[in-house]
C-alpha cells in the first residue's frame, strides 16, 4: 500500500513539474514567418521597432517596457506633451538610432521587438545570441491588427483582451465608414494628396498612408508612384490637382503655408481651402500604429464631411481611455475636432 | 579660328534661345504651344491655371536651369585656366562641401526652403573664405588653394556624415540624401530672382576679364612679368566665381560635372582663348542644363535627380574626350 | 639708356645672400651673358632686373629711375623676361602666345585692338616666325617655341630683354636659330642679356660677360678677357681647354672645351 503512494505521489510530483515547465515559454510566429520561442511571462520588454512601442503602450504592457524606439520622436523635444503625461520615465526609456547589439543583450530582456523590413539581421543576431526577438511588417491596417494579435499572444491575458477589442474597434469602425460611403460612384471619390517634410514630398502608392486614404473612401492621386517618399514639382501636383491636401503631423509644412502660397493657389484643394494637418496626440496618425484608426476617422470626416456619422471627439475620448489610460485634455479633443 | 569652328559657335549660340523655349513648352501637364505664348506675352484665352504653369512654374526653372548652367560652366572654365589644368571641376574649392553640409543642417533642423538656400550659400562662401585664408599665407598659389581646397572639403564632409548620422532616417535623411542629388523642383521666383541677378553680374566680370585670363594660365612669374597682378586677380576670379557656385548650388543642390566636361568640350571646339571660350562654355552650360532638367522633370512622374542625370551622362562624355584628348597628343608625337 | 644693378643684394631667407653686392649694367644696343654654375644666382638676379624680386640693398634703375617706383604695368612696357621654354597646358596658337605680350598695354577690361594685333605682327616677323602665326603652340620645335618667347617680349614693346637659358633645351641648329635672331635685335639697338651656363655661346654672341662667383658679380668685361681657364675653374669646379685662333690684335679665343675628369 505505501509503495503505490510513493509510486502516485512520484507521478503526480512528476506531473506537475512538467506542467510547470510546459508553461514557461509558448512558440510564436512572427510577422515574416520566423518561429521564435518566448518565455512566459515577459517580464521585460524592449521595441526597436517605433510604431509597435505604441503598440505595447495600447496592449496595457508599458510598465514591461525597459528601452524604447518611439516613432517620430527622436530626441525627447520631439514627444507631444501627451506622451510626456502618459509616460513619466520617457526620458529613460527613450532610444533612437541603430540598435546597440551588446547594450539590448545587456539588458536582459525577456523579447525584443524589431522592424522586419529594417532590422532582419539584426533580429537573427538575437535570436542566435538566445534573446528572443519577433520581427514586425505592418504594411496595411490588417497586418497592424494581426501584430497586435502577435503581441498579445506574447504579452498575456490582458493584452490579448485588449489586440482583440482593437480588431473588434477596426472593423466597427471601417464598415461604418463603407456603409456611409456605399453609393459614392469611383468616380466621385475625393482625391487627395498626402506630402510630408516639404510640399513637394509625397507619400508613394506603396506606403502606409495610401491605403489609410482608401479606408476613408478616398483616392489617392499618388498611387501609382512607387517606393518611399517621392520628389515631385509643382506642375506634377497641378496635373493630379487634387480635392484635398493632407499634411503629414510632423515637419515644419502648416496647411496656412500652402493656403498662402502664391503658386499653390491653381491647385483645386488650395482654392477650395480643404488642405490640412494630420493631428497629433501621442504618435503620428499616419503611421502603423493603434492611433491610425483616429487617423482613419479624421481623414473619413475631412474627405466626406456630410455623410460620415462617427464623431472624432468621442471616439478619441474612448479610444485613448480604453487603450492608454488617458483622459484626452480640452484642448487635444479641440485639436482632433477641428478641421 | 577656322570657318568651320565659327559657325559651330554660332549654331550653339542660336541653339540657347531655341532650347529655352522647349523648356517652357514641354511639361507633364501638356504641350500647348499657342497656350504657351499666349500666356507669356500676357494675352487673354488662357486658363488660369496653365497661365500659373508657365509663368509661375515652368519660365523660372528654365531660367533656374539657364542661370546655373551658366555659372557651373564659365566658372570651371576660369578656375581650368587659373589652376592651370584642364581636370579642374568648378566646385575643386571645397564649395559644394560646404553648401552641403549648410543645407544638410537646414534640413535637419526644418527650416524651410529659404533656410535651406541661405544655410546652404552662407556655408558655401565659408568654405571657400577658409581655402583662401588657408593660401593667403603662402601667396594663394593655385597648388597652395587646390590642397586648401581638399582639406575644407574633407572637414565639411565629414561633419556632413555626422549630421547624416544624428539624422531622422524616415524624414530628415532621405530629405537630405535628396538634395545631395540636385534637382530644381523647388525653383520658385523667389529664389529665382536673386539668382539671376548673381549670375548677371557675374556673367557681365568673367565676360570682361576674358582675355586677362589668357595671361593666368602663364606661370606667375611671367604673368608678373607682364605686369599683371597676378594675386589680386587671382583671389577676385575664385571670389565671383565662388559667389555664382555658391549661389547655384543653393538653389538646385550639387550638380555636377558641368564644371568640369563643359568648358572642357567648349575648348575642344574653339581652342584655349578665353576670348571665345567663356562665352562658348556659357552657352553649351545653358543648353545642356536645360536639355537635361527638360528630361528630369518629364521622363517620369516623379523627379530625377539632376546630379544623377549629369553624372551619367558626364561620365562618358568626359571618358569620350579624354580618350581623344590622348589619341591627339598620340599623333603630335 | 641703361638697365643696370647697383650694388644688390638678395636673400631668399634672412641671413643667407644668394646675390651680394652685385652691379650690372645692361647697355642698348649690347649682348650681355651672366655665367654662373646652377645655383649661383643667375635667376634670382635676372628677376630683380625685372623688377619681380626686391632686393634687400641696394637699387635697380631703368634709366636712372628707381625701378621700385614703376608701376608693374609701365615696367612691363620696357622690360620683357623671356623665361625658359616650357611645356604649354593649353594649346594656344604662337600669335595668341605672342598677344599675350600686349596685356601691359591692355586694361583689365580691354579686349585686343587692331594695333596689339599689329605689334604682334611685327614682332613675328622680327623673330622670323610670320610663317608659324597660327600653328599650335605645342607643335612648334624647340627652338621655334623659345623664338615666340622672345617675340612676346617684343609685343610687350620692351627694349630690354632679359633672357633666362634660352638654349637650355635646344640642338645646335636651334640654338644658332635663336642666337642669331637675338643678334638680329642687338644690332637694332635692343640690350639682351642672357642668363646662360654655357660659356661658350658667351664666346661666340656676347659683347659683355659677368661671372656671378658665390652671388657677387665682380667679375665683369669682354668674354675674351674674363674668360680664362682660371676664371672657368673657380666658376664651375672644373678644368678647361680653350683654343685660340690667331686674330688681329693677337690670338683670341674661339672655343671653350670641358675637360674630361677621367685620367
Amino acid at each position: 500500500m505505501k509503495r503505490c503512494t510513493l509510486l502516485a505521489l512520484a507521478l503526480a510530483g512528476l506531473a506537475f513539474a512538467s506542467g510547470i515547465a510546459a508553461e514557461t515559454q509558448i512558440e510564436l510566429v512572427d510577422q515574416v514567418g520566423v518561429r521564435v520561442t518566448v518565455p512566459q511571462p515577459v517580464e521585460q520588454l524592449i521595441s526597436v521597432y517605433g510604431p509597435g512601442t505604441f503598440s505595447i503602450y495600447a496592449l496595457g504592457a508599458a510598465d514591461r517596457l525597459a528601452m524604447g524606439w518611439y516613432v517620430g520622436v527622436r530626441g525627447i523635444s520631439q514627444a507631444s506633451e501627451a506622451m510626456h503625461r502618459l509616460e513619466p520615465r520617457l526620458e529613460h526609456l527613450l532610444s533612437f538610432g541603430d540598435p546597440n547589439v551588446e547594450e539590448i543583450v545587456a539588458r536582459g530582456a525577456d523579447l525584443v521587438i524589431v522592424d522586419g523590413s529594417r532590422h532582419a539581421a539584426f533580429a537573427e543576431q538575437m535570436n542566435a545570441l538566445g534573446v528572443p526577438t519577433l520581427q514586425f511588417l505592418v504594411e496595411t491596417p490588417e497586418a497592424l491588427a494581426d501584430s497586435l494579435a502577435l503581441l498579445g499572444t506574447a504579452l498575456g491575458e490582458e493584452a490579448e483582451r485588449r489586440a482583440a477589442a482593437f480588431a473588434s474597434d477596426y472593423a466597427r469602425v471601417t464598415s461604418a465608414v463603407s456603409t456611409s460611403l456605399c453609393d459614392v460612384q469611383t468616380g466621385d471619390r475625393t482625391r487627395v494628396l498626402f506630402v510630408g517634410t516639404d510640399p513637394l514630398t509625397v507619400a508613394s502608392g506603396d506606403m502606409y498612408q495610401r491605403l489609410l486614404i482608401e479606408a476613408a473612401g478616398g483616392i489617392a492621386v499618388t498611387q501609382d508612384l512607387a517606393g518611399y517618399w517621392n520628389e515631385v514639382n509643382l506642375e506634377q501636383i497641378l496635373l493630379w490637382n487634387p480635392d484635398v491636401i493632407v499634411i503629414a503631423p510632423y515637419g515644419p509644412v502648416q496647411a496656412a503655408d500652402l493656403l498662402a502660397h502664391p503658386d499653390w493657389q491653381a491647385v483645386t484643394a488650395v482654392q477650395a481651402g480643404r488642405v490640412y494637418r494630420m493631428p497629433r496626440v501621442l504618435a503620428p496618425m499616419d503611421t502603423p500604429v493603434p492611433e491610425s484608426l483616429l487617423g482613419l476617422i479624421w481623414l473619413a470626416e475631412i474627405l466626406y464631411p456630410e455623410r460620415i456619422d462617427l464623431d472624432l471627439g468621442q471616439e478619441s475620448v474612448a479610444f485613448y481611455a480604453a487603450y492608454y489610460g488617458y483622459a484626452l485634455s480640452n484642448a487635444e479633443i479641440a485639436q482632433l475636432s477641428s478641421r | 579660328m577656322s570657318p568651320a569652328r565659327g559657325r559651330t559657335s554660332w549654331i550653339l549660340v542660336a541653339a540657347v534661345p531655341i532650347l529655352f523655349v522647349v523648356a517652357l513648352l514641354v511639361g507633364r501637364y501638356g504641350i500647348r504651344i499657342e497656350e504657351t505664348f499666349r500666356a507669356l506675352l500676357g494675352l487673354d484665352g488662357v486658363s488660369d491655371v496653365f497661365r500659373a504653369l508657365i509663368l509661375r512654374v515652368r519660365l523660372p526653372r528654365a531660367l533656374a536651369a539657364a542661370c546655373i548652367g551658366a555659372n557651373l560652366a564659365i566658372t570651371g572654365a576660369a578656375f581650368q585656366g587659373l589652376f592651370r589644368n584642364p581636370l579642374v571641376d568648378s566646385r575643386i574649392l571645397g564649395v559644394s562641401s560646404g553648401a552641403a553640409f549648410g543645407a544638410a543642417v537646414a534640413l535637419l533642423l526644418s527650416a524651410g526652403t529659404l533656410g535651406l538656400q541661405a544655410s546652404a550659400f552662407a556655408f558655401a562662401l565659408l568654405a571657400v573664405a577658409l581655402v583662401l585664408l588657408i593660401g593667403a599665407r603662402f601667396g594663394s598659389a593655385p597648388l597652395v588653394l587646390v590642397i586648401g581646397g581638399i582639406l575644407v572639403s574633407a572637414l565639411f564632409n565629414a561633419l556632413l556624415g555626422l549630421i547624416k548620422y544624428v539624422a531622422d532616417p524616415l524624414s530628415s535623411l532621405p530629405a537630405i540624401t535628396y538634395w545631395l542629388l540636385g534637382g530644381l523642383s523647388q525653383a520658385s521666383w523667389t529664389s529665382v530672382t536673386p539668382l539671376c541677378a548673381v549670375t548677371g553680374a557675374g556673367l557681365l566680370f568673367f565676360l570682361a576679364i576674358r582675355w586677362r585670363l589668357n595671361v593666368l594660365t602663364l606661370s606667375d612669374v611671367e604673368a608678373s612679368a607682364l605686369g599683371v597682378r597676378v594675386r589680386g586677380l587671382r583671389v577676385a576670379v575664385v571670389g565671383v566665381g565662388t559667389v555664382l557656385i555658391a549661389s547655384s548650388v543653393a538653389v538646385g543642390g550639387m550638380i555636377g560635372w558641368i564644371g568640369l566636361v563643359v568648358p572642357h568640350i567648349a575648348r575642344a571646339w574653339v581652342g584655349p582663348d578665353h576670348g571665345r571660350l567663356i562665352p562658348v562654355s556659357a552657352a553649351l552650360g545653358i543648353a545642356t542644363l536645360l536639355a537635361l532638367d527638360t528630361i528630369a522633370r518629364n521622363a517620369i512622374a516623379s523627379e530625377i535627380p539632376l546630379g544623377i542625370l549629369t553624372g551619367l551622362i558626364g561620365v562618358p562624355a568626359f571618358l569620350l574626350l579624354f580618350l581623344r584628348f590622348l589619341r591627339s597628343r598620340g599623333e603630335a608625337r | 639708356m641703361t638697365l643696370e644693378a647697383r650694388r644688390i643684394s638678395y636673400a631668399y631667407a634672412p641671413g643667407s645672400d644668394v646675390i651680394r653686392q652685385a652691379t650690372v649694367s645692361l647697355d642698348e644696343g649690347r649682348i650681355t651673358f651672366l655665367l654662373g654654375s646652377n645655383g649661383s644666382g643667375k635667376t634670382t638676379l635676372l628677376e630683380c632686373l625685372a623688377g619681380l624680386r626686391m632686393p634687400r640693398s641696394g637699387a635697380v634703375l631703368l634709366d636712372g629711375q628707381d625701378l621700385r617706383r614703376l608701376p608693374p604695368r609701365l615696367r612691363a612696357r620696357r622690360i620683357g623676361l623671356v623665361p625658359q621654354m616650357h611645356e604649354p597646358t593649353f594649346s594656344y596658337t604662337v600669335a595668341e602666345v605672342v598677344l599675350m605680350g600686349r596685356a601691359p598695354h591692355m586694361g583689365l577690361f580691354a579686349r585686343p585692338s587692331a594695333e596689339d594685333w599689329r605689334a604682334v605682327d611685327v614682332a613675328l616677323e622680327a623673330v622670323g616666325l610670320s610663317g608659324l602665326r597660327n600653328r599650335p603652340y605645342d607643335r612648334t620645335s624647340g627652338g621655334e617655341r623659345q623664338l615666340a618667347l622672345v617675340a612676346r617680349g617684343l609685343a610687350q614693346g620692351a627694349a630690354y630683354l632679359l633672357m633666362d637659358e634660352p638654349a637650355a633645351h635646344l640642338d645646335p641648329h636651334h640654338q644658332a636659330d635663336v642666337f642669331d635672331a637675338v643678334s638680329r635685335l642687338a644690332a637694332d639697338g635692343f640690350s639682351v642679356t642672357i642668363a646662360s651656363h654655357q660659356p661658350n655661346n658667351a664666346l661666340l654672341y656676347g659683347d659683355r660677360a659677368a661671372f656671378l662667383i658665390d652671388g657677387a658679380a665682380d667679375l665683369q668685361g669682354t668674354p675674351s678677357e674674363i674668360l680664362t681657364k682660371a676664371t672657368l675653374r673657380q666658376a664651375y669646379g672644373m678644368d678647361f681647354e680653350i683654343l685660340y685662333a690667331p686674330g688681329p690684335s693677337g690670338p683670341s679665343a674661339k672655343a671653350i672645351l670641358p675637360l674630361s675628369r677621367q685620367s
